[in-house]
């Protein structure tokens, strides 16, 4: 346990932030690069070491300015994707509230980098599911130039990744359920239950169809046909895993809905320990980063307590605040930040 | 004062490369000034040799294959197998599939593939003329060797929906592990193509 103490606007998610650029190449907190050189620069260098025994150490390096350069032990990687999760990081950040009450565009983001950190093979189908879906709704804008014929055709390729997401979407869901369980208990204390559900928003065609892969594959074809009139008139595809929306229930009501700020906090830090521990049964528990910034200040003091023990059974962790919670006990490394550095 | 420029000539010779596919401006400057050392004879033959590229080679006015009379070579031997047709997005693309010496039937070039984001219909593509061919019912069987992305895979299931009442069987070529290769060098999305299509032994 390392905790990041200082006071506002010193560089304490800053620090985060790179350690997260380090393990994805992208941020938590925005999309647009520029936004992470520090002002006037145009460009930033990031070095990392990384420790795991009993692998041998690993120098990480990243420099983006002209251009991204990549390096693994001084050699350079041209892939990203060799580069991405040569170290897993897991953040309990203020924006996770997304998860419970953003738009469910954000919902979903984390469905896909969820699963794709879980299984290499998710990735593929999401990229060639979104490329047919892009020529889908081109062809429907263009109904002259593509008969209906047309489109059937590719609703056969939309269909089969379709299925492979849907598929993977179920059984995460179903797979983070069963930890969540545990999780709920242990962080909320009392008996409740935080559940997710995923919904396909395919309406009565696949909210009944319980998922062996032949049937799914019947429902999404019958979806794409039913709705074919109206996709035409409003020129995009209206079903499919691009309209799918994960719910987050605590005791069967829709958090987003009847939550109170505490209860939504606590449940997106349900989700995030969830995946942890799904992570964690699929790699060496050790190899884990966790970047925590500031989100206790909503709980309630017994949480707080019950998320600093949940927290403390982890790996390496970095913990962003102002002061030591008070919940805090046990014996930890402290960094003083000031002024964008480390004092000693 | 202005920056000295090539001259005219030299110029006009550079754009021209630089259109092809893979020629940057400074690749095309180096080509363009190694042809000025040819000897002038060679110049001369390689400008007839372009000359004569449009006007002996053309597409075969059955299949779409390069050739130089009406018909490629391919569709007038007469020890082809009649039967069979493969179905293939580009002409080069005939050329590896007969280094393959495996395949002894027909071909038809498509032109390309379905590619609704650039705004390629089955109109752009030569179906109609695939459509008279199997019409004749010569055909027993179509083989459809569309690339397996996205794209090709969609102009496959179009071609099998679209020729579906015809009585001949289609085909779609198998994708997966390449012969002879080291299984530890297939990427993740081969091997997950070859398990799918994996067969009975």
């Amino acid at each position: 346990m390392n905790f990041l103490i200082g006071n506002n606007g010193q560089g304490k998610t800053n620090i985060l932030e790179a350690v997260y650029y380090l393990a994805l190449l992208r941020s938590f907190r925005t999309s647009v690069i520029d936004d992470l050189c520090q002002w006037p620069q145009n460009s930033f260098v990031l070095h990392g070491l990384l420790e795991s025994a009993p692998n041998p150490p690993e120098t990480l390096a990243v420099s983006y300015g002209s251009e991204r350069r990549l390096l693994i032990n001084d050699a350079p990687v041209y892939r990203a994707s060799d580069f991405i999760n040569r170290f897993l990081c897991v953040t309990f950040i203020p924006q996770d509230m997304d998860l419970v009450c953003g738009p469910p565009a954000q919902r979903r983001r984390f469905l896909d980098i969820a699963i794709s950190q879980l299984d290499a093979g998710y990735l593929r189908h999401l990229q060639a599911y979104y490329e047919a879906l892009k020529s889908r709704n081109a062809m429907l804008k263009a109904p002259d130039k593509f008969p209906p014929a047309t489109i059937r055709a590719y609703d056969q390729v939309l269909v089969k990744h379709a299925v492979a997401i849907e598929l993977a979407r179920r059984n995460f869901a179903v797979s983070m359920n069963a930890i969540l369980v545990e999780k709920s208990r242990q962080l909320f204390g009392e008996q409740q239950l935080v559940i997710l559900k995923y919904l396909s928003r395919l309406g009565f065609f696949l909210e009944s169809c319980e998922g062996d892969e032949e049937e799914l594959t019947k429902a999404y074809s019958h979806g794409l046909q039913h709705g074919f009139e109206r996709d035409l008139k409003s020129g995009t595809t209206n079903c499919g895993p691009h309209r799918a929306e994960l719910n987050c229930l605590l005791d069967q009501k829709l958090l987003h809905k009847f939550g109170s700020q505490g209860e939504m906090r606590m449940a997106s830090l349900a989700m995030r320990f969830a995946l942890l521990e799904l992570i964690r049964c699929r790699q060496n528990p050790d190899d884990v980063v966790i970047l925590v910034d500031d989100v206790i200040g909503e709980l309630d003091e017994q949480r707080r307590v019950n998320f600093i023990n949940e927290l403390s059974k982890s790996g390496q962790i970095l913990f962003a605040c102002t002061r030591i919670p008070r919940e805090f006990t046990a014996s930890a490394q402290v960094l003083k930040i000031r002024g964008g550095k480390i004092e000693d | 004062m202005a920056a000295t420029q090539y001259p005219q000539a030299l110029q006009h010779v550079m754009s021209f490369f630089s259109r092809l596919p893979g020629v940057g401006r400074r690749s095309a400057e180096r080509l363009a000034l190694a042809m000025m050392a040819w000897p002038e004879q060679q110049t001369e033959q390689f400008g007839q040799a372009l000359l004569e590229l449009k006007n002996k080679v053309r597409p075969c006015a059955v299949c779409g294959n390069y050739a130089e009379d009406e018909l490629c070579a391919i569709c007038q031997d007469p020890d082809r197998q009649r039967g069979v047709l493969c179905v293939v997005e580009q002409a080069s693309q005939i050329i590896v599939l007969e280094n393959s010496g495996s395949y002894k039937g027909l071909y038809h070039v498509l032109g390309g593939k379905l590619s609704p984001l650039s705004g390629k219909g089955p109109e752009e593509l030569r179906i109609k003329e695939l459509a008279v061919r199997l019409r004749q019912g010569e055909i027993s069987e179509m083989i459809i060797a569309t690339s397996p992305d996205v794209e090709g895979e969609a102009t496959a299931h179009y071609l099998a929906q679209e020729f579906a009442a015809l009585p001949m069987t289609i085909t779609r070529i198998a994708s997966g592990v390449p012969a002879g290769a080291d299984l530890n060098f297939a990427d993740a999305a081969t091997i997950t193509m070859a398990l799918s299509g994996r067969h009975k032994l």
